[in-house]
């Protein structure tokens, strides 16, 4: 399934032990302490996705009570809940509530077309914009969508340590890096910071290995200090 | 005797036309399948310009194209589809069915059709034209609205409906007795519950036995499968339309997908030239005299569309609006009431008015389809904009 490709984590703010622990049930991993969950709608209809995959539960049922319980301690879960509904004939469309009242989703084609959806102000059963995307423009917007939440993510697990930041650095297509390896980057050796993953398509890449072949699109997160990372952009761009 | 010559000629005409038609309704926004019908009407017995030569070729045509148009009606959902479309929308399937075949069949009766006529008209008000309705969804960007997946799954039971009835409908046209008649529904139960069984736990199987890497191996032996099954089918007494939407059901995944894929041009082929072959079997001077029927029928049937639509779009907490969408969305007939028509007309056992009706039901159905769809909502607002001034 394509869609699958193109679902980047989303993140609540859950302490980590209970990251780690729903991590395991959903087939997710832990990375540097971000968990990257990987959703994966078995249950077609309304699901509350993302409390039975903080709580491991499956169960739509029980998925609902866990809803109304979340609704009951105090405003809005810590997640978004995303609902899939399939398409008969079509494919599926995944969407969600934003907090300003709209619903915004995707409807995916059988064939692995998307289209980006917003509901209407006026009327949220209707859409104001259906926007047809490739697979390509897809992976685009979920790169410029997700990235920045990794690196706001790492941001925060380093403030502790003084004198860190972390950069995103696009690997733009026919850039020196465009198909070579992160080894050919000798980035560590030339600037001290590392590339602690690559988001590519909408995908994360933890701690790419040297042999990790980079190509035009890719966003690189790199962490170092503040000279490192001016030097790594540098390297990056000019090679 | 006819020369191939002539016949070729004849052939090529009637296509060129059909394209020519086609590019027309496309443009003009409403499906090409009314003007296929009046292609066909001008071409036939007592039209415009009567068409000798091809009648043989055009009438396994037209064959080929009712089960493609089933084969695929098959491939769109998957057994497992089926099996979650019926099981959430089964109720808004049964108000649909009641509310829209009751129209054909009351009509059928107050013109003295007798049961069978009554059946067929039921078939034929009941089932929205699930191409028609897909276009015109797509087409209008509402995939995303919340009304169309019960829209779509109301469309979901209309097919399996379909499976059940038209075997009923091939073995009362055929004459059969009242036991016969419960023996074929028996065996149309039994056999769509097999197929189910078999495409939801031996789907990959099926598949195999269809599927290859090369396409042209892949487009003969799909081909062939679905004409051997609908072959068969209709030996044994079931319809063969109904052997070819079971082998669509059961075909599944990936190969269902590249199946549609490879067959969509060969459907729209031979399917025009089916309703082209029905307008030709048509008399075109028959139609004035069942006009106005055809016109109560249309009225009435738009109704309790729209009435189903509302009511089965309410149940999921759908608004006004979204709900009138949702019934003017599955106004639209065309192809299946064709296809259920063209059948009772080929048997010779119903009314020789039922084919005019028919068409002429069609005809208007499928232009006021998605003339609704497009037009329901701003007239809705409209309404609603002018209501609380006049209160």
């Amino acid at each position: 399934m394509a869609q699958e490709n193109q679902e980047s984590a989303p993140h609540g703010v859950a302490s980590r032990q209970e990251r780690v622990e729903s991590a395991r049930d959903t087939g997710g991993f832990v990375q540097n302490g971000v968990t990257w969950v990987s959703p994966q709608f078995h249950d077609p209809g309304c699901v509350a996705g993302r409390a039975s995959r903080w709580f491991g539960w499956t169960g739509a049922g029980r998925a609902v009570i866990a809803r109304a319980a979340m609704a009951w301690i105090g405003g809005y879960p810590r997640g978004v809940n995303v609902e899939v509904t399939p398409l008969p004939g079509i494919g599926t469309r995944q969407d969600f509530m934003t907090r300003s009242g709209r619903r915004v989703g995707v409807v995916t084609y059988r064939d692995g077309r998307f289209d980006l959806i917003i509901s209407q102000r006026e009327d949220p059963d209707a859409c104001s914009a259906s926007v047809p995307l490739t697979p390509e423009e897809s992976a685009t917007l979920a790169n410029l969508l997700g990235a920045p939440q990794l690196v706001a993510q790492l941001r925060d697990e380093q403030r502790d340590v003084a004198g860190i930041a972390t950069k995103q650095f696009p690997i733009v297509h026919g850039s020196p890096f465009d198909g070579r390896t992160l080894g050919d980057t000798a980035m560590r050796t030339r600037t001290g910071t590392s590339v602690v993953a690559v988001v590519r398509a909408g995908d994360v890449h933890p701690s790419p290995r040297p042999d990790f072949v980079f190509t035009g699109g890719d966003l690189l997160v790199v962490v170092g200090t503040s000279d490192g990372l001016r030097a790594a952009a540098d390297l990056l761009a000019h090679g | 005797m006819h020369s191939t010559a002539v016949s070729l000629i004849e052939l090529g005409a009637v296509c060129f036309g059909l394209g020519v038609l086609g590019r027309l309704a496309w443009r003009i926004g409403i499906s090409p399948i009314p003007l296929y019908l009046i292609g066909g009407l001008a071409f036939g017995h007592g039209g415009l310009v009567p068409l000798g030569g091809i009648q043989e070729f055009t009438d396994i045509a037209g064959e080929i194209g009712v089960i493609l148009l089933l084969l695929l009606l098959g491939l769109e959902y998957s057994a497992a589809e089926l099996v979650t479309g019926l099981r959430r929308s089964w109720m808004a399937g049964v108000v649909d069915l009641v509310l829209n075949a009751a129209p054909g069949a009351v009509a059928a009766l107050l013109l003295g059709w007798g049961p069978v006529g009554a059946l067929v008209m039921a078939g034929v008000t009941y089932i929205s034209s699930s191409g028609i309705v897909a276009k015109v969804l797509s087409d209008l960007g509402r995939l995303g609205n919340r009304e169309t997946p019960v829209v779509l799954s109301v469309l979901v039971f209309e097919d399996l409906a379909m499976a059940l009835y038209l075997p009923i409908l091939t073995a009362l046209l055929a004459g059969v007795s009242f036991w016969g008649g419960m023996t074929t529904v028996g065996i149309a139960l039994v056999t769509i519950t097999v197929v189910l069984v078999v495409a939801l736990r031996f789907g990959r199987y099926v598949s195999a036995v269809v599927d290859s890497p090369d396409p042209e191996v892949f487009l003969l032996r799909v081909l062939g499968a679905a004409l051997l099954v609908a072959g068969i089918a209709s030996q044994l007494q079931v319809s063969a339309a109904v052997g070819a939407f079971l082998l669509g059901i059961a075909i599944s995944g990936s190969t269902a997908e590249n199946a549609t894929r490879m067959l969509e041009p060969l459907r729209d082929l031979f399917a025009a030239l089916f309703f082209v072959v029905f307008g030709l079997n048509t008399d075109p001077r028959q139609m004035p005299p069942v006009l106005g029927t055809a016109v109560a029928l249309a009225v009435v049937t738009t109704v309790t569309k729209l009435a189903t639509g509302w009511w089965a779009a309410s149940r999921q907490g759908v608004r006004r609006l979204g709900r009138l969408r949702a019934g003017a969305a599955l106004v639209a007939r065309g192809e299946f009431s064709i296809v259920i028509a063209g059948l009772a007309v080929a048997s010779g056992s119903v009314s020789p008015d039922l084919a005019p009706l028919a068409t002429a039901y069609v005809l208007l159905m499928a232009v006021l389809g998605p003339v609704a769809a497009r037009v329901v909502e701003p007239l809705a607002t409209r309404a609603m904009a002018l209501l609380p001034q006049r209160v």
